[in-house]
């Protein structure tokens, strides 16, 4: 479109009007719009970031925390075993051979008193 | 996403004034008009990744952006007076602001531009704020160019009357005729 969009003589002096009157935003307008554009733009970035940061971070955690938890139950069923056996071993392994306290031993165990 | 990176930078600095011209014609306030323009630059440098330049200049994209982000603005404010449903709201009786000197267009000028119907305003808004050319403004609006050329003249005319030096009859022969401005 032209300048003066093939417009009627009469209607010309309106048209130049409308563009003269066009509000442009001044120098200080464009600097703030500019800065708050950047600001949000960065905002959005940071947002998206912190996003998958928190997701990745929810993942390490619960990765972390899965490994202590199977760990930490290893570790309980495994505990009171300083002997390194199983808790099957610990618990019915044979006895120290003490017997009754009624009828001991004729060769006691050192362990037995 | 991909980053905007310096070309979207040269858009901003190309089009900014278009963006804000098209506002500070339908918006009443000159913060309004820059929340507006902000908006439309972030919704534009979230959908940058999109824009096809073999499509579309990149004024007509941020332009077609500004306009809907107009229309919901509208809308949600149509939307909080009416409680009508959004879709039940036309655009026609969406709730326009009125121009204030504050915004940099005398006030005889508003009156004129108050005279005119959403989309006679709009059409203008675009070709004289936006500075957009016909066949633009055609595509964005989705009317053929003899219509958007019609209703610049209508409008035109229009206003001439309460600029003070018209001397025409409002609605003069054969205008009438074309009063609807939606294609």
């Amino acid at each position: 479109m032209h300048d003066h969009d093939d417009l009627p003589d009469e209607l010309r002096d309106v048209a130049d009007r409308l563009r003269r009157e066009a509000t442009r935003p001044t120098a200080m307008e464009l600097d703030h719009l500019k800065l708050r554009a950047m600001h949000s733009a960065r905002s959005h970035a940071h947002g998206r970031k912190g996003t998958f940061m928190k997701s990745r971070l929810a993942t390490i955690l619960t990765i972390v925390g899965l490994t202590i938890g199977a760990g930490g139950t290893f570790a309980i069923a495994g505990g009171g075993g300083s002997d390194g056996g199983s808790a099957a071993k610990t618990q019915y392994k044979p006895g120290k051979g003490c017997g009754d306290q009624n009828h001991p031993p004729s060769h006691p165990s050192p362990e037995c008193k | 996403m991909a980053s905007p990176g310096p070309d979207f930078a040269s858009a901003y600095e190309d089009h900014v004034w278009q963006v804000y011209g098209f506002f500070a014609y339908r918006v009443g306030s000159r913060e309004l008009a820059e929340d507006l323009t902000q908006l439309t630059f972030e919704r534009g440098w979230r959908a940058w990744g999109r824009y096809d330049p073999l499509r579309a200049q990149v004024s007509t994209w941020l332009l077609t952006i500004a306009r809907n982000l107009l229309i919901d603005h509208y809308r949600s404010s149509g939307a909080a007076w009416t409680m009508e449903p959004l879709h039940d709201t036309a655009e026609q009786h969406l709730p326009t602001a009125e121009l204030t000197p504050s915004l940099g267009v005398t006030p005889e000028m508003a009156r004129a531009l108050a005279t005119l119907d959403l989309r006679a305003r709009e059409i203008v808004a675009l070709r004289y704020g936006g500075d957009l050319t016909g066949p633009e403004i055609a595509e964005i609006t989705g009317l053929s160019l003899a219509n958007v050329q019609q209703i610049l003249s209508r409008s035109l005319r229009q206003m001439r009357l309460h600029l003070g030096d018209g001397d025409e009859q409002e609605d003069p022969a054969g205008e009438g005729q074309t009063a609807d401005p939606v294609a």
